[in-house]
């Protein structure tokens, strides 16, 4: 045995059970993964966390009763006999030994914030009958969180004959899902707080079913998936909410984009699309301005140092303004070159490229959108030459001038090929509004910012956690809306950070994440989104034909920003906090709506009844 | 080309692109009407598929040649470049 290997919890309980053997460990079975079982001879095992090279094979230890649960990763289960941990230790490829802690339940403070709990006594609603269809990066299937409840996996990134929606990615049932993966392990939190069945960290709709898109995140390839999703839940004559916890930055902000109005199409009584407001808040990718008549305005951005594989290299603004108007426009760079004014281009290529020293700039000036009938514009800005590859950091103008002037309003979003936004607006233009673009601008989607249920939690290991967030409070990271034509964004705030959920078994982790085995910590709007998706579940459980507009009201009447009137309105909260339980009053008197015809009678509430004509 | 019918992102998109037969581009078509079978049969054509006949919004992978082939009908609204999504956790 290894002492150094073993944390010293875990050695404290081992030297208690070589020296008393299996009550020895009465102290202990609480606070670590130790189980004894009282009525039976089997030695006392349990379960414990290792850290190991990401790629270690460590099949070999099978032979000692040490069942590692993942194949890879740097932190990883394993169950053993509790004598056996030394024999683990003694493996090469074992760095540390750590004893999996019983860890308060987080989830439980998330519903508990939103009275989910008096609801669900109250309604005895658990989301039966029901589809939740998300796309994501995918699912573990093996999670016995989703045990049994798992339906279909669209996996559009392996290769394969594809589905009726696209014929591309490969269709799974049944024991053929085990073949797609979550190696991000984004989806599979998602799913987690949406459907997970778990007694400590139970999802909101614990008892509907999942359909899995496993998504290459291309908007084509989203908006297939969500017609796929409502496809399959109308064949099998249930009602479906397809959760889209995703976003981007590259659309007119006002629901005219393509999949915003697919979504729109596609959605109606028992079928409901939730969106995610975005995580933008704190990011200043909006920038708004009013040109005058014949006068000139500027905008600044900023694009910061670079190199290697953090490089920007690619900046791009995406700009929209009322079809009245005409503007002129040209880019200056950091060291003071500039493009020539580029006007509307109505008939012909609208696309002219500028080779500046600090970079080569592409200006797209096209004539009115043929959908919203507004001006858009996009700038790209990339490395001049092979010999430079990042954009030139610095401060970039974006210069316009008013050729013709009606509204003057001008609203520009920065985009970029990183995660983490690196161009951003700088100076007076920069504008904390109109955050929140396609897929949550679509007008019938039920569109979610993210409220702050907990801040500090214990990793795996003991160690007491906190990010800096304030606590039972709208997360600052909630992108704000309105849209861009004033229609009214965010619908409603639900808990999105920091929620514990399903840990994909395939995804790379930081320890400081995980919670318990099969569980992790995530924040985002995109957990917030799961949340209001699995409670649209419990009400399509009573009501499958509820239709958007309905759940809408029903969740604006049931929410409230703190400190305001019920029905106000912000552009971070939305209608405010939602409040579970307030929805409890549309479950007393209405009865539930018929979901099935069968040779004239309908079947409501359980009881069938014939229908004269 | 009917750069009318094309957005400032296909348009950028398409400039940026060496190879007129590649297809490379993940668009969306929005027609005017639900397509009819001349309409669904020219579609098929171009490699352009449709799950339901009802729909005026198709998602497909195109080539250059096949988005000025498709700006050109009186039946396409406009054709739009399918941009990249990102999820939205890790705050």
């Amino acid at each position: 045995m290894i002492h150094e290997k073993i944390a010293p919890g875990l050695m404290v309980a081992l030297e208690d059970f070589r020296a008393k053997g299996a009550a020895g460990l009465a102290a202990h079975k609480k606070l670590l993964g130790v189980i004894v079982d009282e009525d039976n001879p089997r030695p006392p095992r349990a379960v414990v966390f290792i850290r190991c090279e990401e790629q270690a094979n460590l099949e070999h230890l099978e032979a000692h009763r040490i069942r590692v649960n993942q194949a890879r990763g740097q932190v990883r289960t394993v169950f053993l006999p509790l004598a056996n941990v030394g024999q683990l230790s003694d493996d090469p490829a074992v760095k540390r030994i750590i004893p999996s802690r019983y860890l308060q339940p987080l989830m439980d403070v998330a519903p508990g914030a939103v009275h989910l709990p008096k609801f669900r006594l109250k309604t005895n609603l658990s989301g039966k009958g029901v589809i939740i269809g998300i796309v994501d990066s995918g699912i573990d299937p093996k999670h016995p969180a989703f045990k049994d409840r798992l339906l279909r996996i669209w996996d559009q990134t392996l290769p394969g004959p594809g589905v009726p929606e696209g014929e591309y990615g490969a269709e799974f049932t049944k024991e053929m899902m085990l073949v797609s993966r979550d190696t991000i392990g984004h989806g599979t939190h998602v799913a987690g707080i949406a459907v997970g069945a778990d007694a400590k960290f139970s999802g909101v709709a614990s008892g509907a079913d999942l359909i899995i898109v496993k998504s290459s995140f291309q908007e084509a390839h989203i908006a297939d998936g969500v017609r796929y999703i409502f496809r399959i839940a109308s064949e099998m004559g249930r009602p479906a909410v397809v959760n889209l916890s995703l976003g981007g930055h590259g659309d007119p902000h006002d629901g005219s984009d393509p999949l915003s109005q697919i979504i729109d199409a596609e959605s109606g009584p028992g079928r409901i699309v939730c969106c995610a407001a975005g995580n933008e808040g704190n990011e200043n990718i909006h920038a708004q301005i009013a040109v005058p008549q014949g006068g000139n305005r500027t905008i600044l951005f900023h694009v910061p140092p670079s190199s290697g594989e953090d490089a920007v290299r690619f900046a791009a603004l995406n700009g929209w303004y009322s079809g009245g108007d005409k503007f002129e426009l040209a880019v200056r760079s950091p060291n003071g070159f500039q493009t020539p004014y580029q006007k509307i281009i109505a008939a012909g290529n609208s696309v002219q490229v500028y080779d500046l020293p600090d970079g080569r700039v592409r200006i797209s000036t096209p004539d009115t959108d043929p959908v919203n009938e507004d001006h858009n514009f996009l700038i790209e800005i990339m490395p001049s030459d092979s010999s430079h590859l990042a954009v030139t950091p610095g401060t970039w103008r974006l210069r316009l001038r008013g050729v013709q002037v009606s509204n003057g309003q001008v609203d520009v979003w920065a985009l970029d090929n990183s995660e983490q936004l690196n161009v951003v607006f700088i100076g007076r233009t920069v504008q904390d509004t109109m955050k929140i673009g396609s897929p949550g601008a679509a007008a019938s989607a039920i569109t979610v910012a993210s409220y702050n249920t907990k801040a500090r939690w214990l990793d795996h290991e003991g160690n007491t956690r906190e990010m800096g967030i304030e606590l039972n409070d709208i997360s600052e990271f909630s992108s704000e809306g309105p849209l861009r034509n004033g229609g009214h964004k965010p619908e409603v705030t639900a808990p999105g950070a920091m929620i514990a959920s399903a840990l994909s078994a395939d995804s790379a982790i930081a320890p400081a994440y995980i919670v318990a085995p099969g569980y992790r910590i995530m924040a985002g709007t995109s957990m917030a989104t799961p949340f209001v998706s699995g409670l649209i579940a419990l009400m399509l459980e009573r009501d499958p034909q509820l239709d958007p507009e309905t759940i809408k009201a029903r969740l604006r009447d049931s929410s409230q920003i703190p400190g305001q009137p019920p029905g106000a309105f912000d552009s971070k909260w939305g209608y405010g906090l939602i409040d579970v339980f307030g929805l409890a009053r549309y479950f007393e008197s209405a009865p539930p709506s018929p979901i099935a015809t069968e040779g004239g009678k309908v079947r409501i509430g359980g009881v069938q009844v014939k229908i004269r004509t | 080309m009917n750069y009318r019918k094309v957005d400032a992102k296909l348009a950028a998109a398409l400039d940026g692109m060496k190879n007129p037969e590649e297809p490379a581009l993940s668009v969306f078509i929005l027609m005017t009407q639900a397509p009819d079978s001349a309409v669904a049969t020219f579609l098929k054509e171009l490699g352009v598929k449709m799950s339901s006949p009802r729909q005026q919004i198709l998602t497909a992978k195109v080539s250059p040649r096949a988005v000025e082939e498709l700006s050109k009908q009186p039946w396409v609204r406009c054709v739009r470049l399918s941009g990249q999504m990102k999820m939205m956790n890790g705050k």
